[in-house]
């Protein structure tokens, strides 16, 4: 059975929306509001990524991995250099949606 | 053979074209159409959506033009009769107020003494903006002077739409006479320029508005409009269509009506005036009201007048035919506005959070940090809506109860038998090379086994996929991949979102282990790629990789071939090479009795709506000659799960059925106007990216048939909005 049943994406659709402000748009413009948003949202955590990592070689390794697609190494740098990645990155995730939202929302006033 | 049930979208049935329908509603429609395109033309951004609004909003238009002249033609075998009946209506009342132009003169202190001709009244009951500004060499007599402005110079501009504004009342002098030759000829020579525009396609609806109303600056000039309505009925259609004249004869009588009833109007203030009871104000409007009437008159002949444009080639009225099957929905103004003001906040604010960004890296790291959203930025929007929405899963399914984290893996990634919401938003695994698809499957797989075990996914792994791999795992396909996933979702937005009503229908398809649901609307929109592909496709192995229509670098693509159903013959029209044996790209030999359609079948509608991912077999073979097209109304399947795109059947006309794989871009439509041979089908090379001679056991693009990039990247862009209509350049076949 699919794990995911179409409620899971409604739900999580609607909470991704909220997180950039953007709910209460039609879908389409939801969208636009997601494709301009992801590219500061993508910069502002790589950015915190990269400064997280140590300066120098590490660092450099990670922007090669990262501009050579390799997900692996991209991957195992984030875990070797930053204590519990994961929660590190959705909290940047969070921290960068949350930003642009804050913005977002005053130049729609 | 497991059966699997799939949802076989069902064309609604058009209601009948109400033949009577008010063609001022039409008229009223096509000009509010008309201002969304010119507001669309004042952005200085336009999106893909912007440039899908703008194809959507033309081919509405000349939806719209088509119903009028469906609905009018006929009207040039009566129509001159009405207008110089009219121009004599409104002579009329000018020439028996002569009398009291005298006293508007005495009143006014004006010098007029008027002898009005039939371009004097017009011109001066025509209130319209000028259209083009011609300079002439000499000046034009002044006629008539209401309003006591300057009289025009010698080498003064002269407004072609006011011709005999401002100016004296005097007899037309040879001078005069030289200057509307000389009007008429730079008018026609503007209207020459736009033609040639019109022929190489570039014509834009405001030029055409243009060339509507100088058409009427023309047809002033000559006091007469016999020249636009000059297209005579030659053809049956056109016969057939005068049958409407009852209908345009009404209009006529419409607009005499209103005009009748300005003249009254002003034939009762001349009245009041000779009583001593007409004010300069009531003076001032009568011209105005005298105007409104004409105005409005005219505003249903204009509507006749797009009876008497050349008709369509008899390949775009098919597509235009096509075309009415779709549903459009257009936005209300309101909504534009809101969307232009989402636009600007979200630019702005995109803005403002990149800068400051950037104002906190290091210096050593500034540089590439910039790259990182240059890269970013150069993805095409439908991929950064689904790099956006995975990312931004990550963030908000911190928030989410545990069950939907569990999910999560599925969800994203596509191993769930609805697709991943990613994979699926990203047009599949089509948009990965090999390696990097291995990976996302093996990451896949982890994630999977982690939310079987309830836990949540890692951020960071999710991170490493969607971010640095999916900037640079696409390769030089892309381009065209994400058309096929935007042709795909236009599909499923229009056709089956919109237009479609569904009915189950049970398939059996083997290797196909899940039901799948019908497309859905939301999966279109989500990654605009979205087709319910019921399974990944088959891992691929080095060995695998098959010559792509994609080009060097493009994704392997393994052939899923379900099974074969009996041969048809190869039709007359294919060449002996190509039914005996060719070789193909990857040098294999195909055998001469191949040419077969293998699909499994179900009966099917002719005009009956499909989807990537369902299969019909089409229905009674069209006869030779008839319309048969990729789109609306023929048939598609999708063959390969993940793959954007279908393959559609054509009938033949001699019991064979060819069939293309085709990649359905946005909102183009490929037809013929008879049945097309492989090498008409590959001059149409946009929308159609392979030609295939298919067998039970492979399947390879035809030699030079095969879809090349650069006529995909060399087109504009626009030409994949939705909407967007080629037409196939082919000759007529021979019979």
């Amino acid at each position: 059975m699919n794990p995911t049943s179409p409620i899971d994406e409604k739900v999580l659709k609607q909470e991704i929306f909220t997180a950039l402000g953007a709910a209460n748009l039609p879908q389409e413009m939801q969208e636009e509001v997601l494709a301009v948003a992801t590219g500061p949202i993508i910069q502002a955590v790589t950015l915190a990524i990269l400064m997280k990592l140590p300066v120098g070689d590490v660092q450099e390794k990670f922007k090669a991995a990262f501009d050579k697609g390799d997900s692996e190494t991209v991957q195992r740098i984030m875990a070797d250099n930053i204590p519990d990645a994961d929660k590190f990155i959705t909290e940047e995730i969070q921290k960068a949606s949350a930003e642009f939202r804050t913005l977002f929302e005053s130049e729609m006033k | 053979m497991e059966r699997v049930t799939f949802k076989i979208q069902q064309k609604k049935e058009r209601p009948k074209q109400d033949t009577t329908q008010d063609v001022g509603q039409i008229t009223t429609e096509i000009e509010r159409l008309n201002r969304k395109l010119d507001a669309i033309d004042r952005q200085t951004y336009k999106n893909e959506r912007d440039l899908a609004r703008q194809v959507e909003y033309k081919e509405e238009i000349a939806g719209l033009r088509k119903q009028l002249r469906t609905n009018n033609r006929g009207y040039a075998t009566f129509t001159e009769v009405p207008i110089a009946t009219t121009l004599e209506a409104v002579e009329k009342p000018l020439q028996i107020t002569d009398a009291r132009r005298t006293e508007i003169e005495a009143d006014t202190e004006s010098t007029t003494n008027v002898s009005l001709t039939k371009e004097e009244i017009n011109a001066l009951l025509r209130p319209e903006e000028p259209i083009e500004k011609i300079t002439t060499n000499e000046t034009i007599t002044p006629h008539l002077n209401l309003d006591q402005t300057p009289q025009p110079k010698e080498n003064e501009t002269v407004k072609v739409g006011k011709p005999f504004e401002n100016v004296k009342a005097e007899a037309i002098t040879e001078v005069e006479t030289k200057n509307i030759e000389q009007t008429l000829q730079d008018a026609r020579s503007y209207l020459q320029k736009m033609e040639e525009r019109k022929a190489n396609g570039t014509i834009t609806p405001q030029d055409e508005a243009r060339v509507r109303q100088l058409r009427d600056q023309i047809s002033l000039l000559r006091g007469t409009r016999v020249e636009k309505i000059a297209e005579p009925a030659e053809s049956p259609i056109d016969i057939g269509e005068n049958i409407q004249q009852s209908t345009v004869a009404e209009l006529e009588k419409e607009r005499l009506d209103k005009l009748s009833a300005g003249i009254e109007k002003f034939e009762a203030d001349g009245l009041a005036h000779k009583q001593g009871e007409l004010s300069p104000e009531t003076k001032e409007t009568m011209v105005e009201k005298i105007r409104a009437a004409v105005k409005a008159g005219e505003a249903a002949q204009t509507n006749t007048e797009q009876a008497t444009q050349p008709k369509p080639q008899s390949m775009e009225e098919e597509v235009l035919r096509r075309r009415e099957d779709i549903e459009y929905t257009s936005r209300s103004e309101e909504k534009n506005a809101l969307m232009e003001k989402v636009r600007m906040a979200v630019a702005k604010a995109g803005e403002t959070m990149r800068t400051k960004t950037e104002a906190s890296a290091s210096p050593e790291n500034l540089a590439w940090i910039k790259g990182v959203y240059e890269k970013y930025n150069k993805l095409k929007w439908y991929k950064k809506v689904g790099i956006g929405l995975g990312l931004s899963a990550v963030g908000a399914s911190a928030s989410l109860a545990g069950g939907y984290a569990t999910a999560l893996g599925a969800f994203l990634y596509g191993t769930a038998a609805t697709g991943g919401f990613i994979m699926r938003g990203l047009g599949g695994y089509a948009l990965l090379d090999a390696a990097a698809g291995k990976k996302v499957r093996a990451m896949e797989d982890e994630h999977k086994r982690m939310a079987a075990r309830g836990k949540m996914i890692g951020a960071a792994a999710i991170y490493s996929i969607l971010v640095p791999q999916l900037f640079s795992a696409v390769d030089e396909g892309l381009g065209i991949t994400e058309k096929l996933g935007r042709g795909a979702a236009w599909i499923g937005e229009h056709i089956f979102g919109k237009t479609a009503e569904t009915a189950a229908v049970t398939v059996p398809m083997p290797g196909v282990a899940h039901a799948v649901p019908p497309a859905a609307p939301e999966a279109a929109a989500i990654g605009k790629a979205a087709l319910h592909a019921p399974t990944a496709p088959p891992p691929l192995e080095d060995e695998d990789v098959l010559a792509h229509p994609f080009g060097h670098n493009a994704p392997p693509v393994k052939p899923h071939i379900v099974h074969a159903i009996p041969k048809p013959k190869a039709p007359a029209w294919m060449p002996k090479y190509m039914t005996d044996t060719y070789k193909n790209p990857a040098g294999i030999h195909q055998p001469q009795d191949q040419f077969t359609t293998h699909m499994p079948s179900i009966p099917s509608t002719p005009g009956q709506y499909v989807g990537p991912g369902q299969i019909v077999h089409p229905g009674p073979p069209a006869p030779p000659g008839q319309l048969v097209g990729l789109g609306g109304g023929t048939y598609m399947q999708g063959e390969q799960p993940g793959i954007p795109g279908a393959t559609g059947t054509i009938p033949l006309g001699n019991g064979n059925i060819a069939r293309v794989n085709v990649n359905i871009l946005p909102g183009i439509h490929k037809f013929f106007s008879h049945v097309p041979t492989p090498e008409h089908i590959a001059s149409a090379t946009t929308g159609i990216d392979t030609w295939t001679s298919t067998t039970s056991t492979n399947e390879q693009p035809m030699p030079g048939l095969v879809n090349r990039p650069s006529v995909f990247s060399a087109a504009p862009e626009s030409s994949y909005a939705p909407g967007v209509v080629q037409k196939a350049d082919v000759p007529p076949l021979q019979s």
